[in-house]
Order: C-alpha cells, then sequence, then structure tokens
C-alpha cells in the first residue's frame, strides 16, 4: 500500500512537471515573430513580444489551464457519480444549454462578450436543472437512468432551439459567429474573461478535489454507499451542481469543447488507479496539458485559427478508438459487460 | 432489557399507496450477541424488512429503535457505525484493488473532505486477515470470484466495526465449499460479540448458525423466537407450503423437503 502511495505521488510529480514544462514552451511558442519558438533572451530584448505574451499568451494559456483541468475533473466527477465510464461534462443538458444560450444572445443582443458569456453559463445551469426536476418527475427505471434519459431529451429539445435560432440569424454575420462558438476556441480570450472564471474555477475545483476520496464511496450503488453511512442522494447533488458550475463557467468563454471530459478521465485511471484520491487531480493535470497543446497547435499551426474544439475531438477520438481497442476495455474492465 | 440491539414496532410498509402492503403491523427485536435469521419465500418482504432496519426505507407506521433511541435521532455516519450491511451482489464499477475497496468501509468514521489514514489502512488489513483474502491486497476486486468477492463485501462490513452486521442472502450464490467458509466465519464473528441480522433461503443453514430465527410470509410474521422452537417441520412446512421435516442431531440440523 506504502509503495503504491509513493508510486502515485511520484507520478503525480512528474505530471506536474511535465505541465510546467508545458506551459513554459506554450508561453514561449507563437507566430511571432516567426512561426514556432521565441528564446526567452529573444523575448527580454523585444518590447513587443513581452506585450504579446502578457496581454495575449498567458490569459490565454490560463483560460486553457482552467478550461482542462476543469473540463477533465468535471469528466471523472460525472463518470464516478454516474458509475458510468462514457458519461461527460456536457450531460444532462449541460452543453447544449450552453450553446442555446451563446447562440440566442448572438442573435438577440448585440454580441458583446460578456453577455454571451453569461447567457451561456445560465442557459448550461438551466439545462441541468431542467433535466434534474424532469428526472424527479420520471416514473420508469432507477434515479441513474432518470437522469440520463431527462439529459438526453433536455439536450435534444436545446439542440432544436439551437436549429430555430440558426435559421433566423443574419447568414452574414450571426450565422458565423454562433458556428465558431460551437466549434470552440479561446482566440477571444482576454485577462478580463479569464479572470470572470477565475472565483468559480477555484471554488469549484478545490471543492471536487476535497471530495476525491468520497467519490469512491458515490461510485457505488446507493443502498450501499447508504450503508456505509452517506448520504448518497445530497452528496451526488453538491458534486453535479459543483461540477456543472465549473463546467458552465469554463465553456462560456471558450465554446463547446468536446472530448476533454471524457477521454482525459480514462486515461487517468490507466496511468494510476481508479481511486479518486489519485485519477482526479491526475485527470485534471492531464486535461491541463491536454488542452495548453491542443490551444497552442491551435494558434500556431496555421495562419489562421483552427477551432480548439476541432482539435480536441480530432485527437480525443482517435485516443478512444485506440483506447477502446486495447485488450483490459474489451474484455469489460468495467461491469464485466460482453462484446459480440 | 438492556440486550435489546434493535426493535422493530409494529411497522407496516407498501412501496406504492393503495397497493397491499408488503410488510403489515411487524415487529421484532433482536438482542445483543445474537445471530437472527429472517426466513420467507420469495416476496415475502425480506430484503425489504432488512432495508427497514438499515433505516434505507421509511416505514409508514410504528417506529424502530435502536439502542433504546429512534432510528430518526441518529446521523447518517451514526448508523455507519451501528450497522453494516452485506448486500445480496454488488458490482464493483471501477478498477479499484481489493484493499481500496475496503478502505470504504473507514467512511462512516471520516467526515466528507478527511481521507483515510494508516490506522484505517490497519483495521482493513485486519479484516482481510479474517476473512483469509490477506494475499489478495493489491489485485484489482473486480478480478475476485464469486466466494472471494463474497468474504471481501463481508470483509468490508467488518471494515465498519458495526454494533449490528446486516447480511442479505450471504450464501445463496455460492458452492458447497464457499458457503462453508462464510458459516465457520459467521460463527466466529458471534463468538466475537458481533451481533448478526441475515436473509437466507437455506432453513438448514439458519439452524447451523442462528440463535433466533422469525418466519415471514406475506409481510406478516408466522412465528418468531429461539431457533430451536421457530424452526419445526409443522412451521416450515407452513411457511412454504409444502412438507419439509427438521433432523436434529447433537451438534447438527439438516431441514429437507419430504417430496
Amino acid at each position: 500500500m506504502l509503495a503504491t502511495l509513493r508510486r502515485q505521488r511520484r507520478g503525480l510529480v512528474i505530471l506536474l512537471v511535465l505541465l510546467a514544462v508545458t506551459v513554459v514552451l506554450a508561453v514561449l511558442t507563437g507566430r511571432y515573430p516567426s512561426p514556432g519558438l521565441i528564446s526567452p533572451a529573444q523575448l527580454l530584448k523585444d518590447p513587443l513580444a513581452q506585450s504579446l505574451v502578457l496581454n495575449l499568451r498567458l490569459p490565454r494559456i490560463i483560460a486553457a489551464l482552467l478550461l482542462g483541468s476543469g473540463l477533465a475533473a468535471a469528466g471523472l466527477v460525472f463518470q464516478m457519480i454516474f458509475a458510468n465510464p462514457l458519461v461527460e461534462p456536457g450531460f444532462l443538458g449541460v452543453s447544449q444549454g450552453a450553446a442555446f444560450g451563446a447562440s440566442v444572445s448572438i442573435v438577440a443582443f448585440a454580441p458583446a462578450l460578456w453577455i454571451i458569456q453569461l447567457s451561456s453559463a445560465l442557459f448550461a445551469l438551466i439545462g441541468l436543472a431542467v433535466s434534474y426536476i424532469m428526472a424527479r418527475h420520471f416514473h420508469f427505471g432507477g434515479w441513474v437512468l432518470r437522469l440520463i434519459l431527462a439529459g438526453i431529451a433536455v439536450s435534444a429539445l436545446f439542440s432544436s432551439g439551437i436549429g430555430i435560432v440558426k435559421f433566423v440569424a443574419d447568414p452574414m454575420s450571426q450565422l458565423p459567429e454562433i458556428t465558431f462558438w460551437m466549434l470552440g476556441g479561446l482566440w477571444s480570450v482576454d485577462w478580463q474573461q479569464t479572470r470572470s472564471i477565475l472565483p468559480v474555477c477555484i471554488i469549484g475545483i478545490t471543492l471536487l478535489l476535497g471530495y476525491r476520496w468520497r467519490l469512491n464511496l458515490l461510485s457505488m450503488d446507493d443502498r450501499t454507499a447508504f450503508s456505509l453511512g452517506l448520504a448518497p442522494f445530497r452528496e451526488r447533488l453538491l458534486l453535479l451542481v459543483t461540477a456543472t458550475a465549473v463546467t458552465a463557467a469554463t465553456i462560456s468563454i471558450s465554446g463547446i469543447v468536446a472530448w476533454v471530459g471524457l477521454i482525459v478521465p480514462h486515461i487517468a485511471r490507466r496511468l494510476f488507479s481508479s481511486d479518486g484520491r489519485y485519477a482526479l487531480p491526475a485527470s485534471m493535470i492531464i486535461g491541463a496539458i491536454y488542452v495548453v497543446v491542443c490551444d497552442t497547435l491551435a494558434r500556431t499551426v496555421l495562419d489562421g485559427e483552427i477551432p480548439l474544439g476541432v482539435l480536441t475531438s480530432f485527437i480525443g477520438a482517435g485516443l478512444f478508438l485506440v483506447l477502446l481497442s486495447k485488450k483490459r476495455i474489451k474484455k469489460g474492465k468495467y461491469r464485466g459487460e460482453s462484446t459480440p | 432489557m438492556a440486550n435489546l440491539l434493535l426493535e422493530i414496532q409494529d411497522i407496516s410498509y407498501r412501496y406504492r399507496m393503495n397497493t397491499t402492503p408488503v410488510l403489515q403491523n411487524l415487529s421484532m427485536s433482536i438482542e445483543k450477541g445474537t445471530v437472527n435469521t429472517i426466513l420467507g419465500p420469495n416476496g415475502a418482504g425480506k430484503s425489504t424488512l432488512l432495508d427497514i432496519c438499515l433505516g434505507w426505507k421509511e416505514p409508514e407506521t410504528g417506529r424502530i429503535l435502536l439502542n433504546q433511541h429512534d432510528i430518526s435521532s441518529f446521523s447518517r455516519r451514526q448508523m455507519g457505525r451501528w450497522m453494516s450491511l452485506v448486500p445480496q451482489d454488488e458490482q464493483v464499477r471501477f478498477d479499484y484493488t481489493v484493499l481500496e475497496y475496503l478502505l470504504l468501509g473507514r467512511a462512516p468514521y471520516l467526515s466528507q473532505l478527511e481521507m483515510p489514514g494508516p490506522e484505517d489502512v490497519d483495521i482493513a488489513r485486519r479484516a482481510l486477515e479474517k476473512v483469509g483474502l490477506q494475499q489478495l491486497q493489491e489485485r484489482p476486486a473486480s478480478k475476485l470470484s464469486g466466494g472471494e468477492h463474497q468474504l471481501l463485501m463481508i470483509a468490508r462490513a467488518l471494515v465498519q466495526e458495526p454494533h449490528i452486521l446486516v447480511l442479505d442472502e450471504p450464501t445463496s450464490r455460492l458452492d458447497p465449499g464457499n458457503r462453508q467458509r462464510v458459516v465457520r466465519l459467521l460463527k466466529t464473528l458471534l463468538k466475537h460479540g458481533v451481533t448478526i441480522l441475515f436473509t437466507t433461503h437455506d432453513p438448514t443453514l439458519a439452524a447451523d448458525i442462528s440463535t433466533h430465527a422469525l418466519l415471514l410470509k406475506q409481510g406478516k410474521v408466522l412465528h418468531a423466537g429461539p431457533e430451536e422452537e421457530v424452526l419445526t417441520s409443522s412451521n416450515l412446512s407452513q411457511l412454504y407450503g409444502i412438507s419439509m421435516e427438521v433432523l436434529r442431531r447433537e451438534d447438527k440440523t439438516i431441514v429437507f423437503s419430504t417430496h
């Protein structure tokens, strides 16, 4: 046990070092003065480069850190609470709610960034609330199944809402903006936006980290968790709302960034253990590295910006296919499901 | 009556309004240091009764006293220290190791943001030794055999250090060898003063290890009391609706159907 503990801790330290290196490289990478890395010496000599780093790259990298760690943490929490490794934070109407909120505000108001941000965060939380209330009124199946079904239905409702908004949107100005928002990206992020999500992210992530061992208990079925002295219903709700708030805050400045919350927890469990004590911090660090790397690629590789959501999905889905075709999951690592 | 640990007084329970009650005006009491069996046909309300004892289901009428206090006055954590449950079946959904899985049993002793420490690990290790699985502590819990998994669930319940150990059909899915391991373990626990409450479909098991028995039929108590008074041929025949025979030898009792 102690050896395992030491090994897991060493692993986390290595990941943190890797994250620090990634962040330093991301700060030095860009398209000014030429595409690629700028040397620290050159950076110190060039006031324009310094200003670029301070005002454009740094807030964006911090936003990427928050986005990656927040989505990955929320993903792991969702997967454990629902005892389902295929769940992600966009579940329960959260992502589609945010997308609906953003598109409505783009069409209805002048597209001021803060209105889009507020509206998407608000509708993400409304998505969760409606899914939750609907699930309570269903007379069908267990609690988790009801929540999942309600989430699917609410997401579908928001999707059709987005369809209507797109239909009435001005095809020259509003429609491209909606499309870009839904592809996800951090190109418009400045210090003010990063600061605006900082409190929710820090409070939320700290709370989730505090619960990292208890997540194991909440991954048990209700009756077992209850017999272990928990109030499973209340505790799950607290973590659900916290994880959703973190998701809503981060995607409110980035748009939809898919696959981070799904694939990163899988990688963390594989590299460390299923125990939330290690899987949650590992998930957060790997998520942060993943998004910082993807975002650096997004702003550097081409002359124009590649939407971040496109990159995270492309790489994430690829990784997912590789992971799923590995032996352990194929043979039913989770709940003995069989493959034909 | 200081020895009374758990008292169920006149409870009724139904799943939905306007349906027949699953349990009707049922009373039961459990003394310290006894092994209590609940026997009954499928659908008699055995598991529901266990759930009510644990506080997981709230009865429509009646009350439940734990150590002479109403169970509503106990916090969730206190309840977790008083009673632990060995469910009939439990899927381990993620790949926890045996030791990580056992540590979950320390939850009632830890506050919400606390993690298990070295002492908790020691307690978990001792429980593992008690059930004889100490060599498996780093193995994934999901890879254990059916018998080992049953022993693991009992070990987790012991990690809770409960006053009352509640088991829902503890041997129903076990082969005779593993069944015997569980029986021996329960007998050892009884010697150490643990109070046990369990349901079973196996009257021989009930006669073998219990001190008290309760026969439940259609949500009502048919007979209850000391095991040798309750587990008789006529009572069991009445319970299951078939002819049953109870053979008692010095230290062994065998129950079989004569059909």
